[in-house]
């Protein structure tokens, strides 16, 4: 680790609390640190949201007996269906008070980011962010460059679109950090203009050197300006001799028809500098960033601390090491209580050790899930 | 041999294959193409190898005359049928001139202590980059280009032959080798419009461009494109070569030079003899000396070392008799000779196939004025070589001075060609790069 310490933040519930912006979180036994916080979260839920204690009691489930993970698995599973209430995942105090908005509560208890999915998995879904949640999120995301040397990320620039959530989850995270932070300017419409706006901006300083950028765009959904159409056009090589690291969410980048991880090095072989290192990362709207890549680029390492997440099988169980599953996320949030959600993606669980010394472990070939119904209709969370 | 893509001077092998005419070649991809211009970017301008190094490398390929093998030229006698007597020729023409390179360099101008070539007062600035778009089957033009391309300094994409793609990346491959930098080379079918639209993307991108074909090769690479006000294009359009002989011309001489200039690597040559003005007077006797010298052509398998005419693919046979439609042909043996009028297509056009139009003059009639009225509408409007046989000084010189033609040679084969001179009228590497006075 070079970066022993980039952020931190303490996440509460109950008596629990946890740092989770610590890079030592990464390299624990996950049950030591995490388990007390996630039952403390469970507790808090059952207590404060109708929602989740009626789902939790049909399911003959009560938060003090989850003394182990095996034991948070009898929680029903949340589906996409069941999650497009807007407000009823939130704190029952929360829920009755919406209507005329948070004025009487204290500030830390009051909503500071709301996200709207797109939808692409049915109808969009909604989830807010206290400013603790947010503080925790970006915390937490800040975690996923502590292997790299601070002078490669120093200069930031976020193509994301601000009003998507990695967009600014990547803003708030990397300023939190010291980076030097610049958004895409919203005026802009072509490629040729974000990279122009690329190319220009820290010129004093040398240009920006990290990068944040969707890959390409799998679903048709319009995150930014992606890596595929900057490296298309930037002919002049200015990606391939000034960024040192890129950031980019949830795309297969060695996809045959992007080849993004090859061609951004092949770009740094034309340059004459070393290769990119890349952070691809796993995250969604409801929760914020579960997992991100390491060095060894060999899957996305888990990220607890604000998220608890798990692969799991028809019935709900966790795969074992190398087991394919549906992916669940469940956020330690005092906004919007996403838990065991099923995002509508599966992945390959990776146990094994990682040469990168994390103890967390990995999803590979994370892939969005064609049949969503079925696990929505076969389990009990419908 | 396999023949792969090159960029950044490595071996890019591709993920999948693709037949090109006989040749298996790789897939290129637009990734490729990206990688490839990023690359040509990156060595253009200010980071041009002085011309003494490239110079000095590229002579020593032509003194140890490896870059290619008996084994690669059987190869490609075999899948292009080009003679190998021809091979021979042309690699051991090719690799003397590589190997006085620096003759020819000083030929054009002197290097100044910045290594840039100084002619006329002017230094000769390179490193534009460009793209070579090579074609044909001979197969020393690839090396040929290349090597004005490495003089130049130009970094840039070269597109192979379909036809003959071997000898480009043997080339760039002995160039490697040594050290030296190259420009990419990446295979296309330009027949495919996929392909064609990568090569324009590659065109709009580098400074210039160099492309050789035939003429309706030329015109679909560069008429989907819009104008670009900074680029430089540098077509080789078709040869339209002849020869002019006039009645005090040596008919004997003149008869051999035409077959040799007709027949030579089968006629696929943009300096092949295509068309005779002669005066009607000689008809008869130099038809008997035309007839006589193409029969002493050995005809036949292409390795054969004996071999003078090679094979043609069977289309050019048949595209040739299309063409000859309408004319008097008076020989068909692997090799078409025809009268012919002014408005003839074998007159006017060119045919990849060994193929003479004769237009016989009559006195009063001027074989400059006919010479130049069958390149009317030719796209350059011009011969790339016209041959005046005489005996004449002052007929020559009048004759040289009024012909549209890019050369004039006297006495000669049309096919004759000395490297250190200009082809098409122009240094290929003076063209690639830009003059700047320096006061």
């Amino acid at each position: 680790m070079r970066n022993p310490a980039i952020y931190s933040y303490v996440v509460r519930f109950g008596d629990e609390a946890l740092d989770v912006g610590q890079p030592d979180l990464d390299r624990k036994p996950l049950v030591d640190a995490f388990l007390p916080l996630l039952r403390a979260y469970v507790t808090d839920t059952f207590n404060r949201c109708t929602f989740h204690r009626e789902r939790m009691q049909n399911a003959g489930f009560a938060p003090h007996s989850l003394q182990t993970f095996v034991d948070f698995e009898r929680i029903p599973v949340m589906s996409s269906d069941s999650a497009t209430a807007e407000f009823a995942l939130l704190t029952d105090e929360h829920r009755l008070a919406a209507q005329d908005g948070l004025l009487d509560m204290p500030v830390a208890n009051r909503m500071a980011k709301k996200f709207t999915t797109s939808g692409t998995t049915g109808r969009p879904k909604v989830s807010y962010y206290t400013q603790a949640d947010w503080d925790g999120t970006i915390a937490g995301t800040a975690r996923m460059l502590a292997h790299i040397p601070r002078e490669n990320y120093s200069r930031f620039f976020n193509c994301f679109h601000n009003g998507h959530t990695a967009g600014k989850v990547w803003e708030d995270s990397f300023s939190r950090v010291g980076c030097m932070v610049e958004n895409r300017h919203f005026s802009l419409q072509t490629e040729e203009e974000v990279l122009q706006q690329i190319k220009s901006g820290m010129r004093e300083k040398g240009g920006f050197n990290f990068l944040a950028v969707p890959p390409y765009f799998p679903g048709g959904v319009r995150k930014g300006f992606t890596l595929n159409g900057l490296l298309e056009i930037d002919l002049d090589n200015y990606l391939g001799s000034h960024i040192r690291v890129i950031l980019t969410a949830a795309n297969w980048l060695d996809d045959p028809a992007y080849r993004l991880r090859q061609r951004m090095w092949d770009a740094n072989a034309a340059a004459g500098t070393p290769k990119t290192q890349f952070v691809d990362c796993f995250g969604c709207s409801e929760v914020g960033t579960v997992a991100g890549e390491c060095e060894y680029n060999n899957g996305v390492h888990l990220l607890p601390g604000v998220i608890y997440t798990e692969v799991v099988r028809a019935d709900g169980s966790h795969v074992a090491n190398g087991g394919r599953g549906k992916v669940l996320v469940t956020g330690l949030k005092h906004g919007s209580r996403y838990l065991r959600y099923m995002v509508g993606d599966e992945a390959t669980f990776v146990s094994d050790p990682c040469p990168c010394g994390r103890t967390t472990p990995r999803l590979v070939h994370v892939e969005r899930v064609v049949d969503q119904e079925r696990l929505s209709r076969g389990c009990a969370a419908g | 041999m396999q023949i792969e893509n090159i960029i950044n001077g490595q071996i890019r092998e591709g993920a999948r294959r693709t037949g090109f005419q006989v040749w298996s070649l790789p897939e290129t991809t637009a990734h490729d193409v990206e990688f490839a211009l990023k690359v040509a970017n990156a060595q253009s301008y200010d980071k041009a190898v002085p011309l003494p190094e490239t110079t000095a490398l590229l002579a020593s390929i032509g003194r140890d005359q490896d870059w290619i093998e008996e084994s690669h030229l059987v190869e490609i006698a075999q899948k292009s049928g080009s003679p190998i007597k021809y091979l021979h020729t042309t690699v051991q023409r090719f690799n003397r001139w590589l190997a006085h390179l620096d003759e020819y360099v000083t030929s054009l101008g002197h290097v100044n202590s910045a290594g840039q070539l100084v002619r006329g007062g002017l230094n000769w600035q390179g490193g534009l980059t460009s793209s070579l778009i090579l074609a044909g089957d001979e197969a020393t033009l690839a090396p040929w280009a290349l090597t004005h391309a490495l003089l130049a300094g130009s970094p840039g994409i070269a597109k192979p032959s379909s036809i003959e793609p071997l000898s480009a990346f043997l080339f760039l491959k002995a160039v490697i080798k040594r050290g030296g930098r190259t420009p990419a080379l990446l295979a296309f079918d330009s027949t495919q419009e996929h392909d064609r639209a990568q090569i324009g993307r590659i065109i709009r991108h580098t400074n210039q461009s160099v492309v050789f074909g035939e003429d309706h090769t030329i015109a679909s690479i560069y008429q989907p494109l819009p104008f670009l006000p900074a680029h430089k294009a540098i077509p080789y359009w078709s040869g339209r070569s002849g020869v002019i002989v006039y009645p005090d011309a040596d008919v004997v001489q003149s008869a051999r030079a035409i077959i040799a200039g007709a027949t030579e690597d089968r006629g696929n040559r943009c300096i092949s003899t295509k068309k005779v003005f002669a005066p009607r007077s000689m008809a008869s006797t130099l038809e008997q000396h035309l007839v006589a010298e193409a029969d002493k052509l050995v005809r036949g398998d292409p390795l054969d070392a004996h071999t003078d005419l090679g094979v043609n693919e069977p289309g050019a046979r048949r595209r040739a008799e299309q063409v000859a439609a309408g004319a008097d042909v008076f020989y068909t043996r692997d090799f078409l000779m025809a009268r012919c009028d002014d408005h003839a297509d074998l007159l006017c056009n060119e045919v990849p196939y060994p193929a003479v139009a004769l237009r016989y003059y009559d006195d009063g009639e001027d074989p400059v004025a006919l010479a130049n009225l069958s390149v009317r509408n030719a796209p350059s409007g011009r011969a790339l070589v016209i041959s005046v046989f005489t005996e004449s000084d002052k007929g020559f010189a009048q004759a040289a001075s009024r012909l549209y033609a890019r050369k004039v040679l006297r006495n000669l084969p049309t096919g004759y060609w000395d490297p250190v001179k200009t082809h098409q009228a122009i240094h290929l590497c003076l063209e690639l790069m830009r003059p700047c006075e320096a006061m």
